[in-house]
């Protein structure tokens, strides 16, 4: 069995977001780009399957502009086999359908009988890609998994849900299980595992091989604005100890009105 | 046929030794033939080990200056001044030592005398007033040697300290020392009741021992009996000689060897893997770290082989005294096992130890087996479990040095510890998750926490501090590093140290944005790509904002030993030529040339935690003493101060790890410990230099009931000590940013 996982390149979250002066996208001057942490479980999940001896190949795919091969490159430093990237100036603000669309095109080119992803990207928090490439390609999907079995066909999922109860998937591959935190601990990809990563095949391919781009979009982003500045904070000193606090109640009673 | 040969010579009115008195004529070429078959035995087993040694790779620089070299080996090989630094076995030592060089020399000149010097002259120079005084000093430093046996055997075996673990080898060799020199000076007090049997022989009073023993030895029975002392003394002197190569007796040797060839670089330095990131981008194999014996350098191997299981490091170690997986000792007697188990397996089976079997047993260790060194396979002769390093056991390692400062012979776990985990950290992923995290964080924004780059300078630009592009002419430049510019704790300690700086009129600046992390805990975590990539990348960025990437002829000041120390030794590797000093050296320096004055009066006390990149690794001792008493405190000493001080756990990039605790089972945390040691000293307020220190502390004190409790112990970094009874002068104050 081969596995795929799908890759994301996002920013890193500690980025300091700065729009556009026409608010149309943020600023991507500065920001660090890494693998989707979500991802990340996604990739050391298929590894995982594979050193167990259940899987034979470990494969990346992605969507994305030239610098997210650094992302693949950082999954193939992990231990994926080989990686195939979509890089099509045709993807740029190609959204969730659009680019699910593109996966499912691609994947229907490759041999494949579990795909492993995030459960969201954390740029955008869509959490809408996988489930949408289960339906291009009808298989089954479970999603936000945070325990997995493979054992020869046959896929067993369990997913946390309310009041710390396990809710346990059975389904048979091919599949598609997004990795939600605790299924596992990703490796560490060091920088000469990633050098090393340069001579593992990364095959390119167009937009138009997979059958997609931003003109199958099903949304448009119309605009961007960034959260308030957070206010000063307001301290109370001085006078009597009661009287402070009479203040400091009435005002998170009034103003505040979080009592 | 017995003769005596001497005693019918005509120089028999002089006070002299009788050789081979009573025996046979034959006797002397018996000895002859023993002699040269104890010298081929000898030779052999030396030559031996040194092919063993030469397992390892090239040691550049073990054999330069030599004159640097022969005054190390007089100090530590002679002298011993290391290993008397712990009273009772350093005089137990000592006495052994001396009593067999003295004895040694002793019978050194007898033969010469007996043996050359006769043979040609048919005189001996060995008589009259010199024999006198010769045997006088051989019976003197035989007796110490014997007391000292007598020591080390109570000490051993009695008092039983927990770092000995007492080997078949240990008792050889004490159960060959005590047959000789008893068998020795029963040769002699025998001797001396045959002689005084014919003649007046006063003067062999000056043997003081054997003519205390001559009184036992009358008649024909002395004959007898010296003959039979005679012969054990003899071959078991020989047997002895023979066999020292083979057992513990070899480190007379190897100890001597390793003080001759240790590093005279900084202290416990790792050696850097030169230009890797260019090796590997050019496609280049680039051996990560040591992951087999082969990849060590011979001085390495000599290193293990000189260790004599002494245990002081072991006393020392931080993560050994809380109850955590590594000894020092154990650490290297474990790389000497698989040594010596991978030597026979090389020289009996003559199996060449090829790149494939290193590779094999390298692949174990990627596949999670424990053996860091040597896959079960490669193991030869011994049990894995016992002849391999696990990897528990290298992350454990605080860096500390504590083992390195304490040992004898100058045994370095520390670089062997770091050139192993470079294998577990870049080859094998072999770390915890909290080291995946602190890893991943760095890559992405050059910082333990991952946080933006951009706000580590934002208390510096609120005080006014110039960057070095508004000031490109400044003196020092202050090198604020991560938890400078991130932990709120250390950035109190930044503040206050900004304070005096302004007051002295300090001519200093920061980097701003371009400053990344020193990369200390991310190096010593075994890290060195990410390592030298931080380094390159700060380079880069000096070099485009057109700056001189050597700083040549700038000072660097830092409040963290870690940056300071990584600074001032590590990257001049890297073609950097600053000064680097800590702020303990600045502090010292402004307060002795008066550029700050301080307030008087003070009813502080204080106890001073020594950071052990500070006092261990750079010898900066005094200075934060000076510094504590200018500013009034009345000073407390803990017993592990200076260079024996405790670490705080922090070290060698464990700040950012988990750390075991399960008191229970008597696993303590470091810092507890050590903050309970520094809370009992009797002071008010405990002194750090180190903000990776503060943070220990930091978490330690709030376990205590002192939790919220103001009074009841201060914590403060030697800059907020001196920042608070600073005296501001009035013409300064309006650049005061805290005023």
């Amino acid at each position: 069995m081969n596995i795929v996982v799908l890759c994301k390149q996002v920013p890193d979250t500690e980025s300091k977001i700065k729009l556009l002066g026409d608010n149309s996208n943020f600023d991507a001057e500065g920001i660090k780009w890494v693998l989707n942490p979500y991802d990340e479980y996604g990739v050391e999940e298929a590894l995982k399957i594979k050193e167990a001896g259940k899987a034979a190949k470990v494969t990346v795919l992605s969507i994305g502009p030239k610098r997210a091969e650094e992302a693949i490159r950082t999954a193939l430093a992990m231990g994926a086999d080989d990686a195939v990237h979509v890089e099509d100036a045709g993807f740029d603000g190609a959204d969730a359908f659009a680019v699910a669309k593109g996966l499912a095109g691609a994947l229907q080119g490759m041999e494949y009988g579990l795909i492993l992803c995030g459960k969201q990207a954390v740029d955008d928090d869509m959490a809408a890609v996988p489930q949408m490439v289960a339906e291009f390609l009808n298989i089954p999907q479970v999603t936000v998994v945070s325990k997995l079995e493979v054992e020869g066909g046959a896929i067993k999922a369990f997913r946390d849900i309310e009041g710390g109860a396990k809710e346990v998937w059975q389904c048979q591959a091919p599949a598609i299980v997004t990795a939600t935190k605790g299924i596992n601990e990703p490796r560490y990809a060091s920088l000469p595992g990633i050098m090393k990563a340069k001579r593992k095949p990364l095959a390119k391919k167009t937009g138009a091989e997979v059958g997609s781009g931003a003109d199958q979009n099903k949304t448009k982003v119309i605009g961007w604005s960034l959260p308030a500045p957070r206010a000063a904070g307001k301290v109370f000193k001085g006078g009597e100890l009661a009287d402070l606090v009479a203040q400091v109640a009435k005002l998170l009673r009034e103003e505040a009105k979080v009592i | 046929m017995p003769t005596h040969e001497i005693a019918e010579s005509g120089i028999e009115r002089l006070p002299m030794w009788e050789m081979y008195g009573g025996f046979w004529a034959a006797t002397r070429w018996i000895i002859y033939a023993l002699a040269l078959v104890v010298v081929i035995t000898f030779v052999y087993g030396i030559w031996q080990r040194i092919r063993a040694y030469r397992m390892g790779r090239p040691a550049p620089g073990a054999l330069d200056n030599i004159g640097a070299r022969i005054m190390e080996l007089l100090r530590y090989g002679i002298a011993q001044l290391r290993v008397v630094r712990e009273a009772f076995p350093g005089i137990f030592h000592l006495f052994l030592f001396w009593g067999f060089v003295v004895l040694f020399i002793g019978t050194a000149l007898t033969v010469l005398d007996e043996d050359f010097y006769r043979l040609i002259t048919g005189n001996k120079f060995i008589h009259g007033g010199f024999y006198v005084v010769f045997s006088f000093m051989l019976d003197l430093f035989g007796l110490l040697a014997l007391v000292g046996l007598g020591m080390a055997l109570v000490r051993r075996y009695v008092m039983k300290p927990d770092r000995l673990d007492n080997q078949q080898t240990d008792a050889s060799l004490i159960t060959w020392i005590f047959v000789i020199l008893l068998t020795g000076f029963l040769t002699e007090g025998a001797r001396i009741g045959v002689v005084m049997g014919h003649k007046a022989a006063g003067y062999e009073a000056s043997s003081f021992v054997g003519y205390g023993l001559a009184l036992l030895f009358k008649g024909g029975a002395a004959e007898v009996l010296h003959k039979l002392f005679w012969s054990v003394h003899v071959l078991a002197s020989m047997v002895f000689i023979a066999v020292l190569p083979f057992n513990k007796g070899l480190h007379i040797f190897s100890t001597l060897a390793n003080i001759f060839t240790r590093s005279l670089g900084p202290k416990a330095f790792t050696p850097s893997i030169p230009n890797m990131m260019e090796r590997m981008e050019a496609g280049e194999e680039v051996e990560m770290g040591y992951k087999k014996i082969e990849d060590l350098t011979w001085r390495e191997i000599l290193q293990t082989d000189a260790c004599t299981r002494c245990g002081r490091c072991q006393d020392q170690c931080p993560a050994y005294n809380t109850g955590k997986h590594l000894s020092p000792k154990k650490f290297v007697q474990s790389v000497k096992d698989h040594w010596l188990a991978r030597w026979a397996q090389q020289r009996d089976k003559n199996v060449e130890v090829n790149q494939g079997e290193g590779e094999a047993a390298a692949a174990e260790v990627g596949a999670g087996g424990p053996y860091l060194l040597a896959a079960e396979a490669a193991c030869y002769g011994c049990e894995p479990g016992d002849a391999s390093v696990e990897s528990v056991v290298l992350w454990d390692c605080t860096n500390c040095m504590a083992c390195v400062n304490i040992c004898p012979v100058f045994v370095e776990h520390v670089p062997l510890i770091n050139q192993m985990r470079r294998e577990l950290a870049m080859e094998f992923d072999d770390s915890e998750k909290a080291c995946k995290d602190f890893f991943k964080n760095m890559d992405t924004n050059a910082n333990p926490w991952g946080m933006n780059p951009s706000d580590k300078m934002t208390w510096t630009a609120e005080l006014g501090v110039p960057t070095v592009f508004d000031n490109p002419d400044y003196e020092y430049l202050y090198w604020v590093g991560c938890m400078g510019g991130y932990d709120p704790r250390a950035i109190k300690i930044g503040k206050a140290f900004v304070k005096i700086l302004q007051a002295a009129g300090v001519n200093f600046a920061v980097l701003g944005e371009m400053e990344l992390c020193c990369g200390d805990s991310i190096r010593r975590l075994g890290n060195e790509a990410s390592f030298q990539a931080l380094v390159t990348m700060f380079k880069t960025t000096v070099q485009e904002c057109e700056m001189d990437p050597t700083f040549a002829g700038k000072k660097v000041v830092t409040t963290c030993p870690h940056g300071f120390n990584t600074l001032k030794h590590e990257y001049p590797e890297f073609g950097f030529k600053w000064e680097v000093v800590h702020h303990t050296e600045l502090l010292d320096q402004l307060l002795k040339s008066g550029k700050i004055k301080l307030k008087g009066g003070n009813g502080h006390t204080a106890v001073l935690h020594d950071s052990c990149f500070l006092a261990r690794y750079n010898d900066i001792i005094d200075e934060p003493r000076d510094v504590l008493k200018a500013a009034g405190y009345k000073m407390v000493e803990v017993p592990r101060s200076g260079d024996l001080t405790f670490c705080c756990g922090g070290g060698g990039g464990r700040a950012w790890l988990e750390e075991h605790y399960e008191p229970e089972k008597g696993i303590n945390r470091i810092n507890f410990n050590r903050t309970d040691e520094l809370m009992d000293a009797g002071a008010d307020t405990i002194i750090a230099a180190c903000p990776l220190c503060m943070m220990m502390f930091d978490e330690a004190t709030k376990r205590t009931e002192c939790e919220d409790k103001m009074s009841c112990i201060r914590l403060l970094d030697i800059a907020e000590a001196v920042a608070e009874k600073l005296d501001v002068p009035v013409d300064n104050q309006g650049s005061d940013g805290q005023a």
